[in-house]
């Protein structure tokens, strides 16, 4: 998998408003789910809150008091909310998690989708890693976020309100000279939080240089040891490691000194409730009771800004995975579909291209002036020489590219009127390289379309004559392929692909044969099937087989991106033009059919 | 010899001993100092409770600052000792981790995946860290806590502290049955992300046949149920998770609403002071965290102690190919080259089998034959890429096994059929291989007749390729890697189908420059152009692994055989091209 680590290196803001927004639309299905747990977690901030009260009531009535009864009541009540805040709490995360789970299943569903829909320029361009980067890791990143870090913040938030609210009420002279040190608290987490964004920063790309580096080498090993640079790759190597090293020991220097900072400051606060707090008490004019719920009060209150430093990670990851993930979905497919499409049910098969021009990079044509006509049923081989188009042509004739020059027309209509996939219904496609899926062989003739019976399966295995290896395999049509099939061998795999084209029975067929040899009786085997394959459909093949070349109605010989000869096999061997040479380079030797390695 | 896991993680900590040895006092006094400020709070409640002198008051504040301040400098030089040591140690695992992989032989990077060695240097390198560094930090300093806790509330009262410490193991021993519970549970999650990563994979490469069948909508049906499934093992997980941080908060509510109510009473009854039962509760708050921690701190270890293992995997993969014990043969090559009835195999199948031959220093030879016929694995063999059986090849009369073998490598300039290159500037992948002079960069790019192209861009030599720079063309990047082998100034030169996507013309020449330059280099050439191998000294044949035929051009072409039909053949496809 080639998983590129060069894009990690990419590093939005913290927090941005234009992507938090984009962000919270998935939510929207979950509205109600989403204020029930926000209620609930203030609830449970709430019962958070009631303990240290309790505390104040149970020292201030009951045990000054020498209530013992009265003491028991308390503790009851402080049972009570125990168990309340516990299953608050549990029903809080769970509910939490599963509106996170929702949101990323649609956020995933629709990325796939999307991708789904793109046409093969796309794939061209990007990596099949880092396409599957977007759907599954970032994706995991976001929803780190929307578990733990979004929410768990308004969960702080709450608490924090809620603390100072509390103390207010309890004495609001205190709480102010309490709160007086909040400023000091700001700056510190502020300071501080700006030099770890920045070391953050720089352990995120040195992380990611470390990483692209030793994949680099990995994978260029061979280069690095023919060379005997294994050293000068070593001491590359330890640089960025010491970078990345560095980067890390700056962030633990500002954990190291931001830690015991806010424990500094909470013992001036302590310090200022002893010392006010105390005075009052000594004067009669504040409880016991109250002091004491002060200082458990104070103390909740530096822990979420203990917590801050690490969710503001998770942010920082989940905006830059979000970036990421929303270019990807506002990419959008180079085939445009007709507003007001041509409904295409069974087509004849009639297929015409018309002065068509197509070029993959601006000025450079890859098809010029190709102009065919053919008819419904009509057997056509294509032939030539690696680059001289015919792959492109067929392409274009699936429409997984979009040509701008020139005109295909099958039943006479532009394939630009046509639906995509209503065209797509009526062509079957059997690729040089047979893919395989994981799963069993049914799974590989129907692919998932389940609609189709197993009777026609078996049918279509039969007419193929797939049958005969098939009922050899463990377990027949159920027998397990491994990893791009790989268990099977290559003609096995060939007749499995027409058994798969068979079962679709569309009008037209495209067939870009293999090149790969195999044995005669496999040999025998393809071409009975490829027969069979045939019957009563428009076939376009590109051939490499002898024998198909001469069981067409038509060759067409491709050069250098053009049409230049068409025929039947005796008719372009007399004329001695390009066809005959490319007879005897690539068709010739088969004639003794000598398999050689 | 194998090295377990643990004695290799034992032997990086045990290099690190100043930093345990500040450590560890500092996690020490940490927690004492930590714990004297409910100790403080005690004496100042029970202050106010009696006769309420402000003068104490002012000084028992003193002495809460005091205590705060020494715990900070005592906390800071924690996380500077042994966090950092913790760094150290991944810092210089990765280091002897990638210094061991250059050592390692093709046939290891054959057979395993580049994302399985990607997994092990980062993944798992990061466990292994946080078990070395937090988790060794955290439970020296769970330990301390709750011992000093535990002495300081058992001078406040004996039946308390038991009161107040039952609960406490409870929540240890609870996280401990969570994470592992939690961890089952992910490692499903994980197996079913994998599925999900597959399915996925599958689907992208099989795009082409999932658009030709009309399958996206299946796909996605398939693609949701993965989904679906995925959500319903997360949500079983959080299920377990879910209950972590309220049992805990349940655990520490339960423990003081105890101390509360015993506590309480013997305030009532006189047994203790309030300034006590405060000091309680403050201690058992400071307690609930560590306890807790203790248990996270097992599963790092447990988690740790797996990473490691397979880390000590590639550390035990020993490379065959190295020079001999005495450090081998080190000499300037002459370059004869002498296969001796060598046979070689990658698995059992031999792919080459008795082949004789004489390369004389100087020689330009070239190699033909069809796919899979064995041209590659010969030539491999020169640099001992793979390993051949003594006495079968000799480079100067000496066999290749006996060469000191960054000596033999380092004269040998290989351009490979694939070329890989660098995503740095164009010079420094001329410069790739050691001691390369400005000059010889320039000289060997106009050799390669890439120096033109590199011109053209607008920063020269200092053009960065690959994802973050440009990408080259196919005849770019081969002639860029054949000045890249020629700047080494190689004794012998082996060209790998090097200039398939370089036309014909360009060919010819780069080989014209190349025999005046290098005149004294023997040369080998795989190459399916008869053009550019015509003028060799001598041309061999292969079929099937053995040698089919040799001779020069003229020879051959009279003998009508192998290489007459693969001249032929070549006589047409140059006759193609031109119509």
């Amino acid at each position: 998998m080639d998983v590129s680590y060069h894009d990690e290196e990419i590093l939005g803001k913290a927090y941005d408003n234009r992507l938090m927004k984009r962000l919270l639309t998935y939510l929207k299905p979950y509205r109600r789910l989403v204020l029930l747990s926000v209620a609930i977690l203030l609830l449970s901030s709430l019962t958070q809150l009631a303990g240290p009260y309790l505390t104040k009531v149970a020292i201030d009535k009951y045990i000054t008091a020498g209530d013992s009864k009265g003491l028991l009541r308390i503790i009851f009540l402080f049972m009570g909310v125990i168990a309340l805040g516990f299953s608050l709490e549990y029903i809080r995360v769970y509910l939490m998690e599963y509106i996170g789970q929702k949101a990323m299943y649609d956020m995933r569903m629709e990325i796939f989708s999307h991708v789904q829909e793109l046409n093969l320029t796309f794939f061209d361009k990007n990596p099949v890693g880092r396409i599957l980067t977007r759907i599954t890791f970032d994706v995991n990143v976001l929803n780190e976020m929307f578990t733990s870090g979004v929410v768990a913040i308004f969960g702080d938030i709450f608490i924090l309100i809620g603390i100072v609210v509390v103390m207010l009420l309890l004495k609001w002279q205190l709480a102010l000279i309490v709160f007086s040190v909040i400023p000091f608290l700001v700056i510190a987490t502020a300071v501080f939080r700006k030099k770890v964004r920045q070391s953050y920063r720089d352990v995120r790309t040195a992380t990611a240089r470390i990483n692209a580096y030793t994949q680099e080498h990995i994978t260029g090993i061979s280069v690095v040891q023919s060379f005997t640079v294994e050293q000068k790759a070593y001491s590359g190597f330890e640089k960025i490691n010491k970078n990345l090293m560095n980067a890390r020991l700056r962030s633990v220097f500002y954990y190291a000194v931001f830690f015991p900072v806010v424990e500094l400051i909470g013992a001036f606060s302590l310090v200022l409730i002893i010392g006010y707090g105390g005075s009052k008490v000594i004067a009669g004019t504040l409880t016991l009771g109250a002091l004491v719920a002060f200082i458990q009060y104070a103390d909740r209150f530096y822990r979420p800004i203990r917590d801050l430093s690490e969710k503001y990670n998770i942010l920082q990851s989940a905006m830059a995975s979000s970036e990421r993930i929303f270019k990807l979905l506002d990419t959008k497919s180079d085939i445009i579909n007709p507003e007001n499409p041509i409904p295409l049910n069974k087509v004849q098969g009639k297929i015409e291209f018309k002065d068509l021009y197509f070029e993959y990079e601006k000025g450079n044509p890859v098809l010029y002036d190709i102009n065919l006509k053919i008819q419904p049923g009509e057997k056509i081989a294509i032939v030539g020489v690696t680059g001289s188009g015919k792959t492109t042509l067929i392409n274009l004739l699936c429409r997984f590219y979009e040509y701008k020059r020139g005109e295909i027309l099958i039943d006479g209509v532009s394939l630009k009127k046509i639906r995509e996939k209503d065209l797509r219904k009526n062509i079957a496609l059997v690729l040089q390289d047979v893919f395989m899926f994981a799963g069993d062989i049914k799974r590989n003739i129907r692919l998932d379309s389940k609609e189709i019976s197993l009777e026609r399966i078996k049918q279509a295995a039969f007419e193929v004559g797939a049958d005969k290896f098939i009922d050899k395999l463990d377990g027949g049509l159920d027998f397990q392929l491994k990893e791009r099939g790989l268990n099977l061998s290559v003609g096995q795999r060939q007749i499995i692909a027409f058994a798969r084209a068979l079962v679709f029975d569309p009008a037209i067929l495209i067939l870009d044969e293999a090149t790969s040899s195999v044995d005669t009786e496999t040999e025998i085997l393809i071409q009975k099937a490829l027969k069979k394959l045939l019957a009563g459909r428009t076939s376009i093949i590109i051939a490499h087989r002898l024998s198909t070349i001469k069981g067409v109605d038509r060759i067409v010989v491709m050069h250098k991106g053009k049409i230049r000869e068409i025929g039947t096999h005796d008719e372009l061997l007399q004329k001695q033009g390009i066809y005959s040479r490319l007879y005897q380079l690539q068709y010739k030797d088969q004639e003794v059919t000598i398999v050689d390695g | 010899m194998k090295k377990e896991a643990s004695g290799i993680i034992k032997s990086y900590i045990l290099r690190h001993k100043r930093a345990w040895v500040q450590g560890i006092p500092a996690v020490i006094l940490t927690t004492v100092f930590t714990m004297a400020v409910p100790w403080i709070l005690r004496h100042v409640i029970n202050i106010l409770k009696g006769d309420g002198s402000t003068k104490k008051l002012i000084l028992y504040a003193g002495a809460i600052i005091a205590a705060t301040i020494i715990q900070g400098i005592f906390r800071y030089m924690m996380r500077q000792t042994m966090i950092v040591a913790s760094w150290d140690i991944e810092y210089e695992i990765r280091n002897d981790l990638f210094s061991h992989l250059l050592k390692l032989d093709r046939r290891y990077f054959d057979s395993t995946p580049t994302g399985d060695i990607m997994a092990r240097i980062t993944n798992d390198l990061e466990s292994v860290r946080a078990m070395v560094g937090p988790g060794i930090m955290h439970f020296i300093f769970t330990a301390f806590t709750f011992l000093t806790a535990m002495v300081l509330m058992l001078v406040i009262n004996l039946k308390l502290t038991l009161i107040a410490l039952l609960p406490l193991p409870l929540i240890t021993g609870f996280t401990y049955l969570i994470s592992k519970e939690v961890h089952n549970k992910y490692s499903k999650i994980q197996e079913h992300f994998s599925k999900i990563t597959a399915e996925v994979q599958e689907n992208l490469s099989g795009i082409r046949v999932i658009k030709a069948y009309v399958q996206e909508g299946n796909a996605v049906k398939r693609f949701g149920r993965l989904s679906q499934e995925y959500i319903r093992k997360n949500m079983n997980m959080i299920r377990i998770w879910g209950l972590f941080f309220p049992v805990i908060l349940g655990f520490t509510g339960i423990a003081i609403m105890l101390v509360l109510w015993i506590g309480g009473n013997m305030v009532i009854n006189n047994v203790i002071t309030l300034g006590d039962l405060v000091a309680f509760t403050a201690y058992l708050m400071l307690l609930t965290w560590p306890m807790a921690a203790l248990g996270w701190v097992i599963g790092l270890y447990q988690r740790g102690m797996a990473s490691m293992k397979r880390i000590a995997q590639i550390f035990n993969t020993k490379p065959v190919i190295i020079s001999p014990p005495s450090g081998g043969i080190k000499k300037e090559i002459q370059g004869k080259i002498e296969f001796k009835k060598l046979r070689f195999s990658y698995n059992g199948n031999y792919v080459l089998n008795d082949i004789n031959l004489t390369i004389q220093p100087g020689q330009t030879v070239a190699i033909l034959g069809h796919t899979g016929c064995g041209k590659s694995s010969l030539i491999s063999l020169i640099p001992r890429l793979y390993q051949v059986k003594s006495e079968m090849l000799y480079i100067d009369d000496i066999d290749v096994n006996d060469y000191n073998l960054e000596c033999l490598r380092s004269q040998i300039g290989l351009v490979a059929q694939e070329t890989f290159l660098f995503s740095r500037s164009i010079e420094s992948n001329i410069a790739f291989g050691d001691k390369v002079s400005e000059g010889t960069i320039k000289k060997t790019a106009s050799i390669a007749a890439i120096d033109e192209d590199i011109g053209a861009f607008p920063s020269g030599y200092n053009t960065i390729l690959g994802e973050r720079g440009i990408t080259l063309s196919g005849g770019q990047k081969q002639r860029t890697a054949l000045a890249r082998a020629l700047a080494i100034k190689p004794k012998i030169l082996i060209l790998d189908d090097a200039f398939s996507s370089v036309d014909t013309s360009t060919e010819e020449n780069i080989l014209k420059n190349l025999k005046q330059v290098f005149s004294k280099c023997t040369t080998l050439i795989i190459s399916h152009r008869i053009s550019s191998i015509k003028n060799s000294d001598f041309i061999v044949v292969l079929k099937n692994g053995q040698i089919a035929e040799t001779g020069t051009h003229d020879e051959l072409i009279t003998a009508g055989g192998l290489y007459t039909l693969l001249y032929k053949r070549q006589l047409l496809k140059q006759e193609l091209e031109t119509l």
